[in-house]
């Protein structure tokens, strides 16, 4: 559970958060959409509490602010936009970097942070490849072992942040389905921000709709993914479908000029 | 998926036998790397003027071999003091260079990356110019703090709030403290051109003058760098992973950068104190042991202390004998024997890839 209130983040001189709040109830999946720039990244940050923010905001009914780095990093783990990709560290290594919070400045991993990593292995079906070096994994395995890293920290939150950017559709829906399992059999409470607003219908149970660093529309996605909210936001007129399955399915209209 | 039916199912899960495999892994090559250090060792004793039996070398610790009173002094006043001198220098220059290379998340990283070079370069130069190189200590005391003053203002430089704390700040930071000392130093020298000879040993690097008594003054900075960044080596895999992902882990980035900086500088600033400006070895050897074992700087940063000595110990070898009884400046020994010694690494290592 997320609770967000009056939130403020200021990246260098600019204000790009303006008194933002938001609820994310326990194991629910709420997905951030917005125009590039709208303070998408900056307000997950913040939650995470990885970027300096003014507000509130409480992490399973704690506040952020009184946790410590180890104790935050125990409650909510991220999923980066861009992960960086270590050279020389095995699948098998890289999970087992999630179990950081857990252990103290000069520890090391005991019989249990590996026994965990293992069963986030078998999770993330990188069991195959825990002695594989990270840089010869596929993208979409990439994805994957750093999903697990963020399972191997045993947050009940998971901030993904534009988690499949470069990944294709398969992989894409690969790594949003492990994330959308674990979210129905662990209980986690997930917060995204999306880009592909048919992807986000498709896992969400909200949406949120920011623009200009403040919410614009917020509410289930069949009420937020409406091509006036749309276009108005985007700058350019949408088609908001239905699919043979019921399924929201969201593209740009043909013909119609842009407006800016 | 594709091969799902590998996973294991028993008791033991699937980590626990990659986990035996990464400890059998480091084992290996500590062993490995215990025996290169050791032969070095031997090697760094036996080379000289005056012939000394390999077998009086080995067995010299164990109270063994008959060694003359003559041969006996050579081994424990002249060269055994150099060999660990050149072993001490050797370590901490490459645990300082792997411990930035993590730290920085730059493999161009070195020592000398944030301004300890050239901060000693002009303590040792204004030292020298001054007549005060005669008097005890004066040279290595002035180097020393030369090079934590030059790392010092980079850190308070790079590490404002308006610079952002970033690695790259604090790097872009060093560039500038370097050029800037490193132009005052070569003022300083252009000044006083009768001491450029002076000046130029310090700057190509020199272990000829060693002895115990500078094994003793590099010693604790170098053992306690080694003990700090060996505890934090976990701590430094999960700064090598950037800023923000270290930060979401629950990593102090800024304070546990700062402990490892404030580490390799004091190892660094030591070694520096006692041979002068040694280039490339901090650079080249973390990159030869993270090539050669494919291992992340949880094993590489112990493996490089000792191939680092031994490393430092066997150039030193070259440089004084090649030329011998006459002695090549080291810091020319490291880049001639190192550049090509990388290179052929690199070509191996982009092979096997």
């Amino acid at each position: 559970m997320i609770e967000v209130r009056n939130l403020r983040v200021r990246r260098g001189k600019r204000e790009v958060v303006h008194d933002l709040s938001l609820t994310v109830p326990g194991g629910s999946w709420l997905s951030v959409v917005g125009p590039n720039g709208a303070g998408k990244s900056s307000l997950l940050l913040a939650i995470a509490g990885l970027v300096p923010s003014s507000g509130s905001v409480e992490l399973d009914g704690t506040a952020l602010r009184s946790l410590s780095a180890k104790a935050r990093a125990r409650t909510i783990a991220l999923v980066p936009q861009e992960p960086l990709l270590p050279e020389a560290l095995t699948v098998a290594e890289y999970v087992l970097l999630g179990r950081t919070p857990h252990l103290s400045m000069f520890g090391t991993e005991a019989g249990r942070d590996h026994d965990l990593a293992a069963d986030v292995l078998a999770t993330v079906d990188l069991a195959w490849g825990a002695d594989r070096l990270v840089s010869t994994l596929s993208g979409g395995e990439f994805h994957r072992a750093v999903v697990g890293r963020a399972l191997a920290q045993e947050a009940t939150i998971l901030v993904l942040d534009e988690p499949t950017t470069g990944l294709d559709l398969g992989h894409q829906l690969q790594v949003l389905d492990l994330v959308d399992s674990l979210r129905r059999t662990k209980g986690l409470t997930v917060i995204s921000a999306m880009h592909d607003l048919t992807v986000a219908a498709r896992y969400s149970t909200r949406i949120a709709l920011v623009a200009d660093g403040q919410i614009a529309v917020e509410g289930a996605p069949r009420d937020v993914l409406r091509p006036d909210a749309l276009e108005r936001h985007y700058g350019v007129p949408v088609h908001v479908l239905e699919g043979p399955g019921g399924e929201l399915i969201v593209v740009a209209a043909s013909g119609t000029p842009l407006r800016r | 998926m594709k091969h799902a039916t590998h996973v294991g199912h028993g008791v033991v899960g699937p980590g626990r036998p990659s986990a035996a495999r990464a400890r059998r892994r480091a084992v290996r090559w500590t062993a490995i790397a215990i025996a290169v250090l050791l032969a070095s060792i031997v090697v760094g004793l036996f080379a000289g003027a005056v012939r000394i039996p390999v077998g009086g070398i080995v067995g010299l610790p164990f109270g063994l071999g008959s060694l003359t009173e003559q041969q006996r002094a050579i081994l424990t006043e002249l060269r055994l003091p150099r060999v660990v001198l050149a072993g001490l220098v050797g370590a901490a220059l490459s645990v300082s260079g792997c411990a930035y290379q993590a730290a920085f998340r730059n493999p161009l990283a070195d020592p000398y990356l944030l301004g300890a070079a050239a901060g000693a370069g002009l303590g040792a130069t204004v030292v020298i110019v001054l007549g005060g190189a005669q008097i005890p200590l004066a040279l290595p005391a002035a180097a020393f703090a030369g090079a934590l003053g030059g790392v010092g203002f980079a850190y308070l430089l790079g590490s404002t709030r308006a610079a952002g704390r970033t690695s790259t700040s604090l790097l872009l930071a060093g560039v500038a403290v370097a050029s800037f000392l490193t132009a005052v130093q070569t003022y300083v020298q252009q000044r006083n051109t009768d001491d450029l000879r002076a000046v130029y040993a310090f700057i190509l690097g020199r272990l000829g003058t060693g002895g115990w008594h500078e094994v003793w003054i590099a010693l604790p900075w170098v053992a306690i760098a080694c003990g700090v960044l060996l505890a934090l080596r976990r701590t430094l895999e999960v700064l090598s992973l950037g800023d923000l992902e270290a930060a979401s882990l629950g990593a102090h980035v800024g304070r546990d950068r700062a402990i490892v900086v404030i580490a390799a500088s004091l190892a660094t600033a030591a070694a520096v104190a006692v041979a002068g400006l040694i280039g490339f070895v901090g650079l080249i050897v973390p990159h030869a042991v993270r090539m050669a074992t494919g291992a992340g700087y949880r094993l590489t940063l112990g493996l490089s202390i000792l191939f680092g000595a031994a490393f430092l110990i066997l150039c030193d070898v070259l440089a004084r004998t090649v030329v011998a009884p006459g002695e090549l400046p080291i810091g020319v020994i490291t880049a001639l024997v190192g550049a090509p010694f990388f290179a052929l690494v690199l070509r191996r290592s982009g092979a096997a890839r």
